[in-house]
């Protein structure tokens, strides 16, 4: 208990010195961009005809970045799997299902995928992107999960789309090596601003990302609910 | 030639289609698995003979640094590339008959692409990246085996990792705060001069972050559990890959982000304390894969020692032989813990059965890592004395004379053991017995005639030394 209290307490101290020199260093409320910041936000549109700047910096501009956090998630999720692998969980009963619970998960699961959708085909256009977007599929599974006594999920399902959303993604970077001389690079037109049409690869590697994101934590689902599987 | 990049974009590539191979033949990860270290190598050593003295840049995205990252290669980071992909080449060599499972192969080569991430990128939130792509691949291998020791490392490297990835963030958004910039070189240009409190503070933090990988007190405790759990190729994956990156990281931002003696002080002191305290550790060891990874921590506190004393001496040698103690513990370490897999009764240090082979690599990796003469390793440590000696710090040259001599006890201990001990006939692995010929006969070769490793080595140094060069040439467009 002391020790839980020391502990607390140390930590306590940290952030408190952690706000303290950040705070007096960069106060809060100056606005002034400078550096990159102030360079992507001028030039943002213009360079890639997305309207959402944050989505050009994240996947043209840090492009290799984000891939880099995609691998990230791919390997947590590979590594949660292996680590299960060979302790079995023994299937947990589900708890009572009404009717309304498994009639309402049946009919919820569609729109929140195409909500989902929605989240990662707009990513260029309106708050969000490949990643929201994806977890949001990944609750429709979670909701089917646990909502439907019979529902399968097959693994091969898991493993061809995150395989090919994987690869596609590196290959849309090798196209951009091939046309612009640079990975990752934007080889399409960037079109009119604000249209779904726009912004030049962005909306691809989005669709890529969203499916990637969709079944890497579906997939991280079913190994905790059904333990680590071999094959 | 081949654009570098391609190494890093075909790992991935190749880690993301593993379940599909798999699918098609059992084999063929372990097949990529090879290939790939082949293919990294071809470019570094193309790249290493071939490139002219000014850093290459490669662009991603389309934009120029620092809108965009790039990836900066000068000869320090292709040396470093080299050697680990040389280490990867030979542990997927050596196991490429026995592993079966692709979930090992697809852990091995996302690995393998933190590294020569780390390695490659001239971007500072980049390489946090690839330095979390390193981690938890690292963190999935060490629990591997999952028994008692595995587990337990696994878990403590997972906590002391993941609180030492977010210092080392910290850092860099602190540096991004200060300078507007996350490429490496435009910071360092931004930091010459009189630098802020807050920069130290960023320092540090990063600093500590990477003393999680390079295995330096006090974040190394999680090392001796990873090692002696781990299996053997994953243990000498660990000493010759993941810490070789590692110290290569620490090496490029204290040189060129920071280069102030508070730092360089900062690293002796810790180095000391690392070597000292592992060594002594080693001396009372009973299992003998638990002082090998004592003594992989104070190999790598002896190379941030000589590195450091480079900030505080400024001879160009320290520099020089911290890079020699890392090829030779890279070398040796892969040598003897892939070769524990011969010596499967061989678990503590004063007892077991050997075969006749195998105590052969033992002793030469041994020797070389003590550095004996007649191997590389004697090159490395008798450098390290003369520093010593010639810039007047004697307290030093006789405390470090009296810790190889405990090295050399403890390695002596178990070599005496491995004569008298029963000989026993294990089925030896014909990949795994040529890797590591080839391995024991650079050693002594390279003991005996040290020109090519002493040229490679001057020229990485060279690169190094000239940051002018490398910032001039990233920021001055292109």
């Amino acid at each position: 208990m002391i020790r839980k209290f020391l502990y607390f307490l140390i930590l306590l101290a940290f952030s408190f010195f952690i706000y303290a020199v950040i705070s007096a260093y960069f106060p809060f409320g100056e606005n002034t961009l400078t550096g990159v910041a102030k360079y992507y936000v001028d030039n943002g549109v213009k360079d890639l005809g997305g309207i959402n700047i944050i989505t050009s910096i994240v996947t043209v501009y840090r492009g290799f970045d984000t891939l880099g956090e995609v691998t990230v998630l791919f390997l947590s999720v590979t590594a949660l799997a292996f680590t299960l692998l060979g302790f079995k969980v023994e299937s947990r009963v589900l708890p009572d299902l009404t009717l309304i619970m498994e009639t309402g998960g049946r009919y919820l699961a569609p729109l929140i995928m195409l909500l989902g959708a929605y989240i990662f085909l707009h990513g260029h256009l309106t708050p969000g992107g490949g990643f929201p977007g994806g977890v949001n599929i990944a609750t429709a599974f979670l909701l089917l999960l646990v909502t439907q006594r019979s529902y399968k999920l097959r693994k091969i399902h898991l493993t061809v789309t995150e395989a090919l959303a994987g690869s596609l993604y590196v290959i849309v970077g090798l196209v951009g090596l091939y046309y612009v001389r640079s990975f990752l690079g934007n080889f399409l037109q960037t079109g009119k601003p604000g249209y779904i049409v726009s912004a030049g690869i962005i909306p691809i590697i989005y669709l890529l990302i969203g499916f990637k994101v969709g079944s890497e934590m579906t997939a991280a689902l079913k190994n905790l609910k059904e333990g680590g599987d071999e094959h | 030639m081949v654009n570098p990049i391609l190494i890093i974009a075909f790992l991935l590539l190749f880690a993301f289609l593993m379940p599909l191979l798999a699918l098609l033949h059992k084999r063929l990860p372990s097949v990529v698995a090879l290939l790939l270290p082949a293919f990294n190598l071809y470019v570094g050593v193309t790249y290493f003979l071939k490139m002219e003295f000014i850093p290459l840049i490669i662009k991603t995205g389309g934009f120029r640094p620092p809108f965009g990252i790039n990836l900066a290669i000068d000869h320090f980071s292709l040396f470093f590339l080299i050697l680990v992909n040389v280490v990867a080449l030979f542990i997927a060599f050596s196991y490429l008959l026995e592993e079966q499972d692709y979930k090992f192969h697809m852990l091995f080569l996302l690995n393998l692409l933190g590294a020569s991430g780390i390695i490659l990128t001239g971007d500072l939130f980049n390489s946090f990246v690839f330095l979390e792509i390193f981690a938890i691949s690292a963190y999935a291998l060490a629990a591997s085996k999952r028994e008692k020791h595995a587990l337990e490392g696994a878990v403590k490297y997972l906590v002391v990792g993941s609180i030492g990835s977010s210092f080392y963030l910290l850092g860099v958004f602190l540096l991004y705060k200060v300078t507007g910039s996350l490429n490496m070189a435009f910071i360092a240009s931004s930091l010459q001069g009189e630098k802020s409190g807050i920069v130290y503070l960023a320092g540090m933090f990063m600093l500590f972050g990477l003393f999680v990988e390079t295995e330096l007190f006090p974040l190394n405790t999680w090392a001796p559990d990873v090692y002696q759990g781990a299996y053997n190729r994953i243990a000498a994956q660990f000493s010759s890959i993941i810490s070789k990156a590692a110290i290569y990281l620490m090496f490029r931002i204290v040189f060129f982000l920071f280069d102030d003696p508070l730092f360089y002080k900062l690293l002796i002191v810790m180095g000391i304390i690392t070597f000292v305290i592992a060594e002594f550790n080693a001396l009372v060891q009973k299992d003998l894969k638990r002082m090998l990874g004592y003594s992989s921590i104070g190999q790598m506190g002896l190379a941030v020692l000589a590195f450091a004393l480079y900030g505080i001496t400024s001879h160009p040698e320290a520099f020089f032989t911290a890079l020699l103690l890392v090829v030779n513990h890279a070398i040796s370490k892969a040598m003897i813990f892939t070769n524990l897999e011969n010596m499967p009764e061989y678990a503590q240090v004063d007892t077991g059965k050997a075969n006749p082979f195998s105590s052969l690599m033992f002793t030469v990796g041994a020797l070389s890592v003590m550095g004996f003469p007649f191997t590389l390793g004697f090159w490395a440590k008798i450098e390290v004395l003369g520093i010593l000696l010639r810039s007047n710090i004697l307290w030093l040259f006789f405390l470090i004379l009296i810790l190889f001599m405990v090295e050399a006890f403890y390695y002596f201990r178990v070599i005496s053991n491995l004569m008298r001990s029963e000989v026993v006939s294990v089925k030896l692995n014909p990949l795994l017995t040529v890797s590591l010929v080839v391995f024991a006969l650079f050693l002594l070769y390279q003991g005996f005639y040290p020109v090519q490793t002493f040229i490679w080595t001057n020229k990485a140094l060279n690169a190094f030394l000239n940051k002018a060069i490398y910032i001039s040439t990233i920021t001055g467009g292109l």
